[in-house]
């Protein structure tokens, strides 16, 4: 019992805080382990902090972008003045703090840019990222009905076929300018022709007359009746021998020329046959197509058929298309009579007057002089020096002298002498006969100078120069290049106005010919061979015409057919982004229309011929993203101001580098088109940009206008450079219009310059928007009411337009530069230049602007430590320490 | 001899000791549940500085806008920069009052997930006292948003209130466009 107890009393004294030592025992792992949960947990924590955190810093340091690029452009790029870097850390740490300070960034974070906005990818995506919500495609497509107008540019696609015949012209060109100098060589040749037989006469007479005063030295000399020729005439004998002997050679060069001439008649009626296979290729006889054409069009007066839409387009594009393809082959079939004239009574005269005259000086004159008939085909082909000399000379002087003998021997007077001698050489009759020859062709050419007078000359002479004049009125740099928004940029780019060039060096060709054509200077024969050379010029001139419209139109109308197909077949998605950059642009980046008016004023030296001057200007507007043109960065201006008439100034202004200044002044748009360091080339770009777009959409108004088909009628052979010159000239007034801050419908059928109601619109319309309307006016009033008209022949003026064609409100600058840059420019070489522009902007704001710093993405490379609840040894550092990355972009 | 005063130490030392342990278990388990509530705030916190930060940049956008889709893409706050309550067309930064109140709204939005706004009973899981969180501190000062919430927090086992703390977490972030 006592052991017992003894035991229960040990177990007792065992027992005794057992239950501590339990809970003790109990606790250390349980605290270890909860411990290291809530660790773990913190830990977790922590590891999703760094992430939240890092993106919150992040951002805040984001939201340092470059606030130049945002306000102006809508553009995100970090900014190049901040320290990105030491701002993610001190957001980083500040907020860090509020969760107890779990994590901490240290030294070592590092913040890296990567893909500035030189990448042309990262400027589009920024651009439609933007424009998206800024530009408002649903407004392009429904308001301004970019779909609708890119339907009915499509809808002239037909109108090419005209271009195509356009340049058919060309091969037919060759051939008549051929003719044209094969003529002139002949023409040549007859004169020359002409002047031998004159030197011919000349020396005959002088022979005549040597031989008369011979004679009458024999009769008076006593030795004569002896005969003694050999011992006492020796000195006439030389002379004779000479006279003899020159006039040989005279009519061995006649013989030659003739030969010669035979020649060029051969050449050239090779050449008629050249030209009248060149011409028959596009002279077929017309078939009724444009009778036909004038009732399809006379047809849509009515209203019924109007409503009919697309069928109307189409039927009046083909009616057009049929009219201007027949009257191309009407006036070629009128043309063709011309040279048909040209053939029959000139060339042929020519062939037959000069075979016949040479037939008389073989038959005739040569034998007369005794020369033996049977040696002139040898002399005409030109062996005359092949034979021996002094024997004909000898027998000639002989036979001469038989002659003179025989005259001597006669009771006759000085002049029955000298007849007898003429009538023995019988000069004066092969005189007379080239003296037939000539008149012939005189006649001949009077009467095709004539002819051409009557269908040319009279005909077209006003109505060329009005309309020329009022072309060149319209050239004139003063209504489209503003000098004031002159070239600040220092880098030279990539446009490229070649094309535009050529048109208009054809244009200036085609003017010059048109001048000489109409005003002939010379005597006939100058006249007849200017006029014959203008023909020429006009014909190249306007087979390079058509060539450089054709190209540049023909590359507008593939263009166009790309994107309406994209279009028409639903495919915005391709179309989608192209939309949403030149809608961008148009609206963001002031132009020549926009950006000038009364807000802001700042001064700068103007150096104008020498002369300096300070000029105000004001600018106003806003861009797409809000931010006022007034408060564009603006450098001081120097340069030169070009202004002038004249297709000249504007290829120089096309082709002029310059810009010396490092800003542009409120036309960057022009820039964004264009892509050359010069303003002037800019404006001037984009005028012509605007010119032939604007070509294509005024083809129905020139095709379909009843006044403009009455001057063609007026102008007969000449209706094509009728048409030619109004399809040059409308679209000239419709970009005046526009460059200047006027509207014009997106489709014209109504001429402006033809005489009509479109012409009292084109004046008011033009006096809304320019300083010059005055003068331009004038201009159109007084050349307008010079054009002959001719109303039998004219089209029907559709007073009715098609329902395709109406609905439409006018369009204005933005407008038409936006459906350039949307069909015209590639959306990457607008981004291209746009990036220079950002560049040029930003650098005038801050000198130190690196576009290659511009970047769109940037690294963050924390350097972050977990701060365990203990930490021991400083284990946080070596365990806890983490660089993560993580990649965020604007 | 049995010591009769030695009777029931065993119970004594168990009684003593057994409410010590399980008070201990109960901090380490009111500390996880404290400190996942309070890191719930500070998410939320961040989301809501997050969020706010680009209201400016937003409303700056919409200005400029003229795609009418995408305005009322915007404007419904269909899921565009979060689930709802996204952005506000007021200017609330601007005026320098009733930034708590928007703070207060959006930080709700991200604390509940777009859930209803009352069930703020979520909260008293975790000891916070949702009724009572304060947003005056909130403040733009030079385009910097700072958000500064108090509330009270408190452990599950609040034994005579003494396990209620006051809770202060200030969140900065730069505001875009201003």
């Amino acid at each position: 019992m006592k052991e017992i107890k003894g035991r229960k009393k040990k177990l007792e004294k065992f027992a005794r805080g057992s239950i501590s030592i339990f809970l003790c025992l109990l606790l250390m792992p349980f605290s270890t382990i909860a411990l290291g949960i809530i660790e773990l947990h913190r830990y977790q924590t922590a590891m999703e902090l760094a992430d939240e955190l890092t993106e919150l810093a992040a951002l805040s340091a984001m939201a340092g972008y470059d606030e130049y690029l945002e306000k102006r452009f809508g553009l995100f790029a970090a900014s190049q003045s901040k320290d990105i870097n030491e701002s993610f850390k001190e957001y980083f740490n500040a907020n860090a703090a509020a969760s107890g300070a779990l994590i901490t960034v240290g030294d070592g974070t590092r913040v890296t840019g990567k893909y500035s906005l030189n990448d042309n990818e990262l400027l589009r995506q920024q651009i439609v990222d933007f424009g998206e919500a800024t530009v408002g495609v649903d407004v392009l497509l429904e308001d301004v009905n970019i779909e609708e107008i890119l339907k009915k540019l499509e809808s002239l696609k037909s109108f090419k076929n005209v271009f195509d015949k356009l340049k058919k012209v060309k091969d037919a060109v060759k051939g008549v300018k051929e003719l044209v100098e094969a003529t002139e060589t002949l023409v040549q040749k007859i004169d020359k022709l002409i002047s031998y037989i004159e030197g011919l006469v000349d020396k005959g007479n002088e022979l005549v007359n040597k031989a008369s005063d011979l004679v009458e030295k024999v009769k008076k000399d006593t030795r004569l009746k002896n005969f003694d020729f050999e011992a006492k005439f020796e000195d006439s004998y030389e002379a004779i021998e000479e006279i003899v002997e020159d006039y040989k050679k005279d009519v061995a060069n006649l013989a030659k020329e003739a030969k010669s001439l035979f020649d060029d008649i051969k050449k050239t009626d090779e050449k008629i046959n050249d030209v009248e296979s060149a011409l028959s290729a596009i002279t077929k006889k017309p078939d009724g197509k444009y009778e036909k054409a004038k009732s399809a069009i006379a047809a849509l007066k009515t209203k019924e058929q109007a409503k009919e839409g697309d069928k109307d387009i189409q039927a009046i594009s083909d009616a057009a298309n049929d009219a201007g393809s027949e009257l191309i082959a009407q006036i070629f079939d009128e043309f063709s009579d011309i040279f048909e004239s040209l053939k029959s009574d000139l060339i042929s005269s020519i062939r037959s007057n000069v075979s016949n005259a040479l037939s008389e000086i073989k038959d005739n004159v040569i034998k007369e002089l005794g020369l033996d008939s049977s040696r002139i085909p040898a002399i005409i082909d030109g062996d005359y020096f092949t034979t021996p000399v002094s024997e004909d000379v000898w027998k000639d002087m002989e036979a001469i002298l038989k002659v003179l003998v025989e005259i001597s021997k006669g009771e006759k007077t000085e002049e029955e002498l000298k007849e007898e001698l003429k009538k023995k050489f019988t000069i004066n009759i092969s005189y007379d006969t080239i003296k037939t020859i000539k008149g012939t062709i005189n006649n001949a050419i009077n009467k095709a100078n004539e002819a051409l007078k009557e269908d040319i000359l009279k005909k077209i002479s006003e109505t060329f120069t009005s309309i020329i004049n009022i072309i060149n009125g319209l050239f004139d740099l003063d209504l489209f290049y503003d000098g004031d928004l002159n070239a600040r940029v220092n880098i030279m780019s990539s446009g490229n106005a070649s094309a535009q060039q050529k048109f208009l060096t054809a244009y200036d060709k085609m003017n010059t010919s048109i001048s000489n054509l109409t005003n002939p200077s010379g005597n006939i024969w100058q006249k007849i061979k200017n006029f014959f050379t203008s023909i020429w010029t006009l014909l190249e001139a306007v087979g390079d015409m058509a060539t450089a419209v054709f190209n540049i139109v023909g590359e507008k109308f593939t263009a166009i057919g790309q994107k309406a197909g994209l279009v028409f077949s639903g495919n915005f998605k391709e179309i989608y982004e192209d939309l949403i950059i030149a809608g961008y642009m148009t609206h963001d980046l002031p132009n020549r229309t926009n950006a000038k008016g009364q807000q802001v004023t700042y001064k700068f030296e103007e150096k104008d011929g020498g002369i300096v001057s300070t000029k105000t200007v004001t600018y106003k507007g806003l861009a797409l993203t809000g931010y006022k043109y007034a408060d564009l960065p603006l450098c001081e201006k120097t340069g030169t101001v070009i202004a002038g008439t004249g297709t000249s100034n504007i290829k120089n202004a096309l082709s002029s580098g310059g810009g010396s200044d490092k800003m542009f002044c409120g036309a960057e748009l022009e820039y964004i088109v264009a892509g050359t360091a010069s303003e002037i080339a800019n404006q001037t770009f984009t005028f012509m940009d605007i010119y032939f777009l604007r070509l294509i959409c005024d083809l129905p108004a020139v095709f379909t206008d009843g006044n403009i088909a009455a001057i063609a009628g007026a102008s007969t052979i000449a209706a094509w450079a009728v048409y030619l010159l109004f399809i040059i000239a409308e679209p000239l007034a419709d970009a005046v219009l526009l460059a200047n801050g006027g509207e014009v419908p997106i489709i014209r059928t109504e001429a402006y310059l033809s005489g009509g109601a479109g012409t009292t619109k084109f004046i008011q319309k033009m006096s809304n928007v320019v300083t010059q309307n005055a003068q331009i006016k004038t201009l159109i009033n007084e050349n307008v009411g010079k054009m002959a008209k001719d109303e039998k022949n004219a089209l029907p003026t559709v007073t009715e337009k098609p329902s395709i064609w109406q609905n439409m409100l006018d369009v204005g600058y933005d407008t038409i530069v936006l459906i350039d840059l949307l069909l015209f420019v590639k959306a990457d070489d607008m981004l291209m230049r746009f990036s220079k522009l950002i560049e040029l902007e930003s650098q005038a704001k801050d000198s130190n602007f690196d576009m290659n710093k511009t970047y769109c993405v940037l690294e963050f490379e924390p350097e972050i430590t977990f701060n365990s609840m203990i930490d021991i040894f400083n284990l946080d550092d070596l365990l806890f320490n983490m660089k993560p990355k993580r990649t965020f972009a604007y | 001899m049995h010591n009769k005063k030695e009777d029931g130490i065993l119970t004594l030392e168990a009684a003593l000791l057994m409410p010590l342990f399980c008070m201990l278990m109960l901090f380490f388990y009111n500390f996880l549940v404290f400190f996942a509530g309070s890191q719930m705030i500070t998410h939320a916190a961040f989301q809501t500085a997050h969020s706010l930060s680009l209201d400016s940049y937003a409303e700056q956008t919409l200005k400029g806008a003229t795609n009418e889709a995408f305005i009322s893409v915007i404007r419904s706050g269909e899921g565009f920069f979060t689930d709802g309550f996204s952005t506000t067309n007021n200017k609330w930064y601007s005026n320098g009052s009733g930034i708590d109140n928007v703070v207060k709204e959006r930080f709700e939005a991200y604390l509940f997930s777009g859930k209803s706004r009352s069930d703020r009973n979520a909260l008293e899981l975790y000891g916070v006292d949702g009724a009572n969180i304060d947003f005056s501190g909130s403040k733009v000062e030079n385009g910097v948003l700072t958000i500064e919430i108090k509330y009270k927090q408190s452990f599950m086992f609040n034994v005579f209130d003494l396990m209620i703390f006051d809770r202060t977490i200030t969140v900065k972030a730069k505001m875009w466009g201003i």
